[in-house]
């Protein structure tokens, strides 16, 4: 106000001095305030200790359910991945069974196991799933600067840890919990550096994090890395668009603009660099990527069914029921958030202004997830990508949807009653979401546990019949269980799931195996007419 | 109230278990009790953010 007092003439300037010196007032009692707010401390011990607590019990939970004996095919393959670098002794080897989408979490993982002398799967199946607690931090930080408020940061975390998505994503041993954090914290120093946009070495210091953690992100994965950049341009081109819009939002979309334009520019280019000189073996997912929209173009020329994402549903649990309830938080996060969303935007379209910076970014970042989200759909039609970038997707969109709905969630004052059965409500809530997370089996028919006798008979087969390829049961539970514990890519692709060849050399069968396969109506292969090879008790190998 | 509720989950998924033939590990006592205290910290942090 007083620069702008200062280039008007003369006259002008001193007739309006007493009100650019109320404004400039003005401005300073409100940067002191939301200062004030940010910087004060009242309560939030207690809020993170909670938290905190939550977030560890949480990560017990989903050690003791199966006593540390759990995989899925993303954490097996993270294990191999490990020890791929491990073996070579290179970020980017040209092995089998190297990572193709990034070398983060090898590195972060090897540098742990390192230190400490851990295995890699007692980091992968114990350790890891208890130490994500930490991501409580980064998040509550990243919603206290988005909303301004600790009560709706704490509010955003707290919804954050009832999504049986969010959950499943970083409580299993896979990249996504450090991605998580790189995003997050990028977020959070990109959005604090706007405070100090009059300090030189504040805002260039940063600056300079933002980059870092955006490099951590894109090294770590760089399907995230891309989504990531994906979301700030979108960003850009609303601020852009918003700055022709309703007045009430002019004066912050030109400040967005201005930010997005060139975190998204260097994002960007960080992405290039990475994907074209540093990381060659993301070659592979890049050519897959690639052939995403003639896919989709032929699927939707073609007017074929293609692969349906939603099958799962029908044959991965008892019934659609079971799958909705469990599901109901995802559920409920997406239509409030969206109900608050549409709600923001007719009150700035009526000329009201965004309650501050933060909000505005926030209802920017939401809608490039939300968008993302709608994109993710079409390319499940085409199976690309495991077809499963939904789930993905939704589970980083929760991200910026728990604080969007915290914001509202932190004006309710309910009566005690009410109080009472919200919070026994939100309470019970937490049993969903980590049934759904950790496939509870008398739920789920996809389970994340074995036993050491599967393990056991693969061990001797591995040394007793190397040249058969083993049918191990109607999905990929045993086959993520070797990677996990045991890991040599060259005899994991020997190991064969899902609906068995009519030729297959050998057959694996446990009480487990006849289970599921009933559950998923695969049938076990027949029997008659081979020889059983080993017998340890629970798991036998016919040939 | 919750410990009801705990107590009736832990129950009907042991029984679960139990009913498909014991090859599915049961919600463990250990297990429950970290998810009964999942569930009060849970209860605990809504209820002091709803007061405030």
């Amino acid at each position: 106000v007083s620069h702008f007092a200062a280039r008007l003439p003369h006259e002008v300037g001193t007739s309006l001095k007493p009100v650019t010196s109320r404004l400039s007032g003005l401005t300073t009692r409100i940067k002191v305030d939301i200062t004030a707010a940010l910087r004060s401390t009242k309560g939030t011990p207690g809020d993170l200790l909670g938290l905190l607590g939550l977030a560890t019990a949480v990560g017990v939970y989903w050690v003791l359910r199966y006593q540390g004996q759990w995989a899925e095919s993303d954490s097996g393959l993270m294990a191999q991945a490990i020890r791929v670098v491990a073996d070579s002794t290179k970020l980017a080897p040209d092995a089998l069974g190297v990572y193709s989408n990034g070398y983060g979490y090898q590195a972060v993982s090897l540098a742990i196991t390192a230190f400490t002398g851990l295995r890699i799967e007692t980091l992968q199946q114990i350790v890891y799933p208890v130490v994500s607690a930490i991501l409580v931090l980064p998040a509550w930080t990243l919603y206290r600067e988005l909303t301004g408020s600790r009560k709706a940061a704490t509010w955003a975390t707290l919804l954050l840890l009832l999504v049986p998505e969010h959950l499943f994503a970083v409580l299993r041993a896979s990249h996504e919990r450090l991605d998580r954090v790189f995003l997050m914290t990028a977020l959070w120093l990109l959005i604090r550096g706007l405070r100090f946009r009059g300090d030189p070495s504040r805002s260039a210091i940063h600056t300079v994090l933002v980059l870092l953690m955006i490099y951590a992100l894109v090294a770590t994965n760089v399907l995230f890395g891309m989504s990531f950049v994906a979301a700030l341009v979108t960003a850009l081109i609303l601020s852009w668009i918003a700055q022709r819009g309703p007045v009430g939002v002019r004066a912050m979309a030109i400040q967005t603009t201005s930010l997005f334009r060139w975190v998204s520019a260097a994002a960007a280019l960080i992405v290039v660099a990475f994907v074209l000189f540093l990381y060659a073996p993301f070659g592979a997912t890049l050519r897959l990527m690639v052939e995403i929209p003639g896919k989709l173009l032929a699927l939707i020329v073609s007017g074929g069914a293609g692969f349906d994402p939603y099958a799962y549903v029908q044959t991965g649990w008892v019934s659609p029921i079971a799958f909705l309830v469990l599901t109901s938080m995802n559920i409920v996060l997406l239509v409030t958030s969206a109900l608050i969303w549409i709600g923001l935007a007719f009150r700035w379209l009526r000329g009201s202004r965004p309650a501050t910076s933060g909000i505005w970014i926030l209802w920017l970042l939401y809608s490039a997830f939300a968008l993302q989200g709608a994109a993710s759909i079409a390319s499940d039609q085409t199976g690309s990508l495991s077809g499963n970038v939904q789930l993905r997707a939704f589970a980083v969109f929760a991200t910026v949807a728990a604080p969007l709905v915290a914001v509202v969630l932190s004006r309710w004052r309910p009566r005690p009653v009410l109080r009472k059965a919200t919070s026994l409500a939100i309470g019970l809530t937490i049993v969903l979401a980590l049934a759904k997370a950790s496939l509870e089996p008398a739920l789920a028919n996809t389970w994340l546990f074995y036993s050491q006798a599967e393990i056991q008979a693969l061990r001797w087969a591995d040394g007793q019949q190397p040249d058969a390829t083993i049918w191990v049961g109607p999905d990929e539970r045993v086959v993520a269980a070797y990677a996990m514990e045991v890991g040599d890519p060259t005899f994991t692709y020997r190991l064969l799931a899902y609906k068995p060849p009519v030729d297959v050399d050998a057959v694996l069968v446990s009480d487990l195996v006849r289970l599921q396969s009933v559950r998923l109506g695969i049938p076990v292969p027949p029997l008659g007419s081979k020889n059983l090879l080993y017998d340890n008790g629970e798991v036998q190998i016919y040939r | 109230m919750s410990s009801f509720a705990l107590g009736a989950l832990a129950f009907a998924v042991r029984s679960s278990a139990v009913l498909q033939g014991q090859a599915i590990p049961p919600l463990s006592t250990e297990a429950a009790i970290v998810l009964g205290i999942a569930v009060a910290l849970a209860a605990v942090i809504a209820s002091r953010l709803l007061r405030r």
